[in-house]
C-alpha cells in the first residue's frame, strides 16, 4: 500500500515538476512576454478611459479605487509592459546581466500586465479573456532565468516550470468544463441547448464572423449535441496532457477547433487561449531541432 | 568539480509550496464557484440556453418625449459592458443606480443626442432564426425604472 502511494506521488511529482529542457524554458518565457506585449498593444486597456464612475465595478484585487485611473497612468502602465518585454529581450544578449535582467523584466511585466488587466476586469461582468496568459504564465515567476537556447539537457530545475505552466492550464479548461456540468448536467450536450446558444449568438454586440456556419450546426440536433459533447470532452479531458503527453496533439487541435469555432459561431475573441496553449503544449526547440536537422534532445521522462 | 546538469536538483521546498497552493486555490475557485479575480468559478457558458432571453435595456427619452433604445456601439468603448452592469439592475442600491443612469445620460448627451430622463426596461425577447439571419421579437415588456430626469 506505501509502495502504491509512494509511486503515485512520485508520479505526481513528476508531473508537476518534472525535467525540460532549458530551451523549452526559454521559448516559454520568451513567447508569454511578446503575448503581454500583443495582448497589450491589441486592446490598450487605456481604451477603457475616461470613463464615468457608474461604469466601475471593481475586483477585489483593486477594490480601493473608485473609478478608473487616470488615461495617462494606465497608458504609463501600458509602456511598462511594452519595455520590460524588449529588455527581456535585450538583457538577453548579455552573459553578466542576462539572469538578473530577465526576472527583472518577466516580474515586472507580469505584475503591470495582471493590474492593467484588472481594468477590463471591471465592468461589472467576469472577464475571463486575459486569465490562461495570467495563469499560464504564473509559474514563470519564480523560474531559472539564465537558460540557453542552446542547452538541450533536460533538468527539473529548468523543467518544473513548464510542467506546472501546463497543471494551471489544465486546472483552468477542466474547471471550465465542470461548471457546465455543474450549473447544466448532461443536458448542457443532450439537449438543445448548443441549437439556442448558437442561434442567439452574442446577444449583444456585433454579428458573428461566419453566422451560416452556427446555423448550419444549430439547424441539426445530432451535430448541436455532438459539438456539445466535443466541448465538455475537451475542457474536461484537459488535464490528460498531464498523465499522457501523446494526448497533446489531439488537445492542440482541439483547442484550437474550439476557440476559432467560438470567434467564428459566437463571436467570442478567445485567440490568446489558443495562443497559450499552442506555446505550452508543444516543445518547440524539439520542433526547431527536427527541422534543422539538430539532434534531438532525449525525451523528458 | 560541478555537478551533471541532469541531476541538478528542482524546485526548492518553499517554490514547490508555493506553486502548490496556488494551483490548489485556483481549483478550489473553480470548483466552488469562487469570484476574486483573477481566481474565477471559469462559467463560460455554463448555464443552458433556450429561446426566449431576458435582459434589462435602457432608453433615452428626448424633449419630445420619444423613447430610442441605448446603442453602446454608438457609445465610445468604456461604455462596451454597460449592458451587463444594467443586468443587475435590480440590485444595485440607489446610489449605484443613480450612477450608472448618470453615465448613461452623460454619454448619450456627449455624443449630442438630447436627454430628458433614462428609462431602464426589462424586456423578454425570442429568437428567431430566419434565412440565415437572427432576428428577436419582443414579447414582454416591462417600464422598470425612470432615472437621469433632466428637469430643466
Amino acid at each position: 500500500m506505501t509502495s502504491v502511494v509512494r509511486s503515485i506521488g512520485r508520479k505526481l511529482d513528476d508531473v508537476m515538476f518534472g525535467a525540460e529542457t532549458p530551451a523549452r524554458l526559454l521559448v516559454l518565457q520568451g513567447g508569454f512576454m511578446v503575448f503581454f506585449a500583443a495582448r497589450t498593444l491589441v486592446e490598450p486597456p487605456h481604451r477603457l478611459t475616461p470613463q464615468p464612475p457608474g461604469l466601475f465595478r471593481p475586483v477585489p484585487m483593486i477594490e480601493f479605487l473608485d473609478r478608473m485611473p487616470p488615461r495617462s497612468l494606465v497608458i504609463a502602465g501600458e509602456a511598462v509592459v511594452v519595455l520590460a518585454v524588449l529588455a527581456w529581450f535585450l538583457v538577453g544578449r548579455s552573459p553578466r546581466w542576462r539572469a538578473r535582467g530577465r526576472r527583472i523584466a518577466y516580474v515586472s511585466a507580469w505584475i503591470v500586465f495582471v493590474l492593467l488587466a484588472t481594468l477590463p476586469a471591471s465592468r461589472g461582468k467576469i472577464w475571463h479573456r486575459d486569465l490562461l496568459l495570467i495563469w499560464g504564465s504564473a509559474p514563470l515567476l519564480l523560474a531559472p532565468t539564465d537558460a540557453s537556447f542552446n542547452d538541450r539537457t533536460p533538468s527539473r530545475r529548468t523543467g518544473w516550470p513548464v510542467r506546472s505552466s501546463l497543471a494551471f492550464l489544465a486546472v483552468a479548461y477542466f474547471c471550465t468544463g465542470f461548471q457546465k456540468l455543474r450549473a447544466s448536467g448532461l443536458e448542457w450536450i443532450f439537449s438543445d441547448n448548443l441549437q439556442w446558444a448558437l442561434y442567439w449568438g452574442r446577444v449583444r454586440g456585433d454579428p458573428p464572423p461566419w453566422r451560416e456556419l452556427a446555423f448550419f450546426i444549430a439547424d441539426r440536433p445530432w451535430l448541436s449535441q455532438l459539438s456539445a459533447a466535443f466541448i465538455v470532452a475537451f475542457e474536461v479531458g484537459f488535464f490528460l496532457v498531464l498523465f499522457f503527453p501523446k494526448t497533446r496533439l489531439v488537445f492542440l487541435l482541439g483547442a484550437w477547433a474550439f476557440h476559432v469555432g467560438t470567434y467564428l459561431m459566437l463571436g467570442l475573441d478567445y485567440w490568446f487561449y489558443a495562443f497559450v496553449v499552442t506555446l505550452v503544449l508543444v516543445d518547440w526547440p524539439r520542433v526547431a531541432d527536427r527541422f534543422t536537422g539538430r539532434t534531438p534532445a532525449p525525451q523528458p521522462t | 568539480m560541478s555537478e551533471p546538469r541532469r541531476s541538478r536538483p528542482g524546485p526548492t521546498a518553499l517554490v514547490r509550496a508555493i506553486v502548490v497552493l496556488v494551483l490548489t486555490m485556483l481549483l478550489v475557485a473553480g470548483i466552488a464557484t469562487i469570484e476574486l479575480w483573477p481566481f474565477t468559478g471559469w462559467r463560460l457558458y455554463s448555464n443552458t440556453k433556450g429561446p426566449t432571453s431576458g435582459s434589462y435595456f435602457a432608453y433615452r427619452v428626448d424633449r419630445t418625449g420619444e423613447e430610442h433604445v441605448v446603442d453602446y456601439h454608438d457609445l465610445p468603448y468604456a461604455y462596451a459592458r454597460a449592458p451587463y452592469i444594467l443586468d443587475k439592475f435590480p440590485r444595485l442600491d440607489g446610489e449605484k443606480r443613480d450612477a450608472l443612469c448618470s453615465a448613461l445620460a452623460q454619454g448619450e448627451r456627449e455624443e449630442g443626442r438630447p436627454v430628458a430622463a433614462i428609462r431602464v426596461y426589462w424586456e423578454r425577447r425570442r429568437v428567431v432564426p430566419v434565412d440565415g439571419e437572427r432576428r428577436t421579437k419582443l414579447f414582454e415588456r416591462e417600464l422598470y425604472a425612470t432615472c437621469a430626469q433632466d428637469d430643466r
